[in-house]
């Protein structure tokens, strides 16, 4: 988040990011051009009559030229000092943009609890109620012309959708939850004008510059966790959670798999505690389904993976759906993938094994993996902190950003401060040389009257 | 060596320095008198029977006094003593001998330096001193430019004090009709004396103005002699003491006696050249202290109240 000073200086300095609040200040560059002009200038030295001047012979300096330049140190510090104040006092700023142009950066809190009802009774999640009361916020903070752009908190830096004015229906994909959980967003990189963080509860740490709102939102009991014997199930507060061996995630196994490969996922839905459905469409957590009909040919070919080995016989056909691949068969010819994976479904080409896979514990340790990886987590769990009671609503209205557009990229922000780091090193240098200037003038006075 | 007492050489001329004349009005007059009284009274108050400073041995008896420590026992009356026997008493006497002063101010163009010059300075003492010598009755002899020469203007009354006062009004610094008035001839060797040295004949004191700048300190040795006093009362240009402050920028200093040799100087250079400077007047100090004179220093700007005193103790 911090820059260095140097490349603060270049960003600060590059002429489309300033404007000049006092353009007519630069004028006074005139002043250390005369004081360096007038320096260079030789002077006819001052003849003075004293009649003990020839106590004078012999010594340096003896002869006297009778002209001198008079660019001493302490002058050309005070012409620096002066070029340098000069530089400050024109105020160069981030050029500013028309008003009409405020675009407000919204930063929106992903994380399970915000597809949460914020009560009981309430069909709305608190995602869809902060966004609500956030567009009533912006549309009170700024002119009807602001536009909004959306950024994904909890996936930092990830912008959600194009700029769309502030009236507008947020993105649909900000509503849907996530498959994964997501964390709360770092709100502290996000802390500047121009940003509304949207989330369920009051921050811990208040933003100095940047707004807020929260929805707020009431306890929501219900399941916290599962596990091979059911799901841990929290009824509120003051109660512990409990088990519920009826709630289990849900799995269908099914279309032409080969009878191994079968027998194994079911054996491993047994153990896992996962229940069975028999229609595709019930099943929300895991499809392992085969691809088309077993194939009739002799096995013809062996392969494995993770130390188990096996004859198999497939088709020439393409390769099973999208997917990542688990299992590639060996052999010439175009590449095929026998077992492919994505979130909550396992797809197998047309596959017949010839026997059971050897070493069997090898196989089963193998097919574990798969399955575990690819059953998605139950969506109706979640975290007990998250559940938990997220307070009153409350917002802020966001200060209004110093360039009245809200970047919507982080470096916006760091080129801002570099701004700010170039005129104030501008100040820095010129009292810097100002005081060297003057130390220099001293000790030259000092010097004629020792 | 040059001249021993030397007259203006005028090289810079006149009007090329920034005071060479003297400018005397009612004033400065009055402060010569008032001058004059004050310190003429302070030396009525003086015990008689010691040695006086300003006026001659006195030889006219007026009475007896008590003694007391640091009479000069040569005025105690022994047969006083000897008849009461109970405490002594010494003499007490009065002048009645004038003393003749000769007074000379160096008008050379090196005294036309300062602001106010070094001649103007030199002239107020002189005249302060003309003031308090006739006050106290004795003559003075002042060396002074007349008719494109030089004089001995003779003053006996304090009627004449005038006439001195416009001897000192007519000195010009580095004139070119001022040549000349002391022995510039016997520091060269030559037989015929200066003016100066013609005035010496009955001076019970000798005066001196000037910077001291060109003068034979060996001739000034030979003025003090018998019971005839020396001052010399040695006056610098502010400048002189602090060249710096006369330009901040650095300046070309130029001998106005000398004008074509210039010199400038460096922080060093204007050490050094204070430090000459202070041995050059430390050397006449010494030279006065060797021959019995008096000797005060004083810089242009300063009143001659404040240091004429210690130049006539």
């Amino acid at each position: 988040m911090f820059c260095s000073l140097p490349s603060a200086l270049l960003d600060a300095f590059s002429i489309d990011s300033l404007e000049l609040t006092r353009p007519w200040a630069a004028a006074l560059l005139l002043l250390p051009l005369v004081l360096l002009l007038l320096s260079l200038r030789r002077l006819e030295r001052r003849t003075v009559l004293l009649g003990t001047a020839r106590f004078f012979s012999g010594l340096a300096g003896g002869g006297g030229r009778s002209s001198s330049r008079r660019l001493t140190a302490s002058r050309v510090l005070a012409a620096l000092a002066l070029a340098a104040a000069t530089g400050a006092a024109v105020g160069p700023a981030p050029r500013q943009r028309d008003v009409s142009e405020i675009e407000w950066l919204v930063v929106v809190d992903r994380s399970p609890s915000m597809y949460l009802t914020t009560g009981a009774g309430s069909g709305r999640s608190r995602l869809a109620a902060s966004l609500l009361a956030a567009r009533a916020l912006l549309e009170e903070a700024g002119p009807a012309s602001s536009r909004v752009r959306f950024v994904d908190g909890s996936s930092p830096g990830a912008a959600v959708g194009a700029a769309a004015p502030v009236q507008a229906a947020p993105p649909a994909e900000l509503l849907e939850r996530p498959v994964d959980s997501l964390p709360e967003p770092s709100w502290g990189a996000f802390d500047r004008a121009g940003v509304l963080w949207v989330t369920d509860r009051v921050p811990s740490t208040l933003p100095s510059a940047a707004g807020w709102v929260a929805s707020g939102g009431e306890a929501v009991p219900g399941p916290v966790g599962w596990g091979a014997k059911g799901a841990l199930l929290w009824d509120g507060p003051g109660s512990e959670p409990r088990l519920d061996p009826t709630l289990r995630p849900l799995a269908w196994i099914g279309g032409e798999l080969d009878p191994v490969i079968a027998s194994f996922a079911r054996a491993w839905a047994s153990d896992r505690g996962v229940a069975l459905v028999e229609d595709r469409a019930d099943a929300s957590e895991l499809v392992v389904e085969g691809a088309g009909p077993l194939p009739r040919r002799v096995a013809d070919r062996s392969g494995g993976r993770d130390g188990w080995w096996v004859r198999y016989a497939t088709d020439a056909g393409e390769s099973p759906g999208s997917g990542r691949p688990w299992w590639v068969a060996n052999g010439e010819g175009p590449r095929r993938d026998l077992i492919t994976r994505v979130s909550g479904r396992v797809t197998v080409a047309p596959l017949r094994l010839d026997g059971d896979p050897a070493p069997a514990e090898a196989f089963a340790v193998s097919m574990a993996a798969l399955l575990d990886g690819a059953l998605d987590a139950p969506r109706w769990v979640v975290p007990l902190s998250e559940r938990e009671r997220a307070g009153p609503t409350g917002r802020r209205a966001p200060e209004l950003p110093a360039t009245t557009t809200a970047e919507l990229d982080l470096a916006r922000g760091e080129r801002e401060r570099g701004e700010r780091v170039a005129t104030a090193a501008l100040a820095l240098v010129a009292a810097v040389l100002a005081a060297a200037a003057a130390l220099a003038r001293a000790r030259e006075s000092g010097r004629r009257h020792a | 060596m040059t001249a021993a007492w030397r007259g203006a050489r005028s090289d810079a001329g006149a009007s090329s320095l920034p005071s060479p004349g003297v400018s005397i009005g009612p004033a400065l007059v009055r402060r010569f008198g008032a001058f004059a009284a004050r310190l003429s009274a302070a030396r009525e108050r003086e015990e008689v029977g010691r040695r006086r400073a300003l006026q001659g041995e006195g030889e006219e008896f007026v009475g007896h006094r008590p003694y007391r420590m640091g009479d000069d026992l040569r005025h105690l009356d022994w047969t006083l003593l000897a008849r009461r026997g109970d405490r002594p008493f010494v003499r007490v006497h009065r002048s009645s001998s004038s003393e003749r002063w000769l007074m000379a101010l160096d008008a050379s163009a090196s005294m036309g330096v300062g602001r106010p010059g070094k001649l103007q300075s030199a002239a107020e003492a002189a005249g302060a001193a003309m003031a308090l010598g006739l006050r106290l009755g004795n003559s003075i002899a002042l060396l002074a430019p007349a008719n494109g020469a030089e004089e001995i203007v003779e003053l006996r009354r304090t009627s004449d004090l005038q006439r001195g006062l416009d001897a000192l009004r007519a000195m010009v610094a580095g004139a070119s009709t001022q040549s000349s008035w002391v022995g510039a001839g016997a520091a060269q060797g030559e037989s015929s004396p200066g003016s100066l040295d013609r005035g010496l004949d009955g001076a019970g004191r000798v005066l001196l103005f000037s910077d001291f700048l060109d003068v034979d300190p060996r001739w000034v040795s030979t003025l003090a002699g018998g019971r005839r006093r020396v001052h010399l009362g040695q006056v610098f240009a502010g400048e002189e003491w602090d060249p710096s402050a006369a330009s901040a920028e650095g300046a070309v200093w130029v001998d106005p006696e000398h004008p074509e040799e210039r010199w400038s100087a460096d922080a060093a250079g204007s050490s050094r050249y204070l430090a000459r400077l202070a041995e050059f007047v430390e050397g006449w100090a010494r030279l006065a202290r060797d021959h019995r004179m008096t000797h005060a220093v004083w810089t242009s700007g300063k009143e001659f109240e404040d240091h004429l005193p210690e130049l006539l103790r």
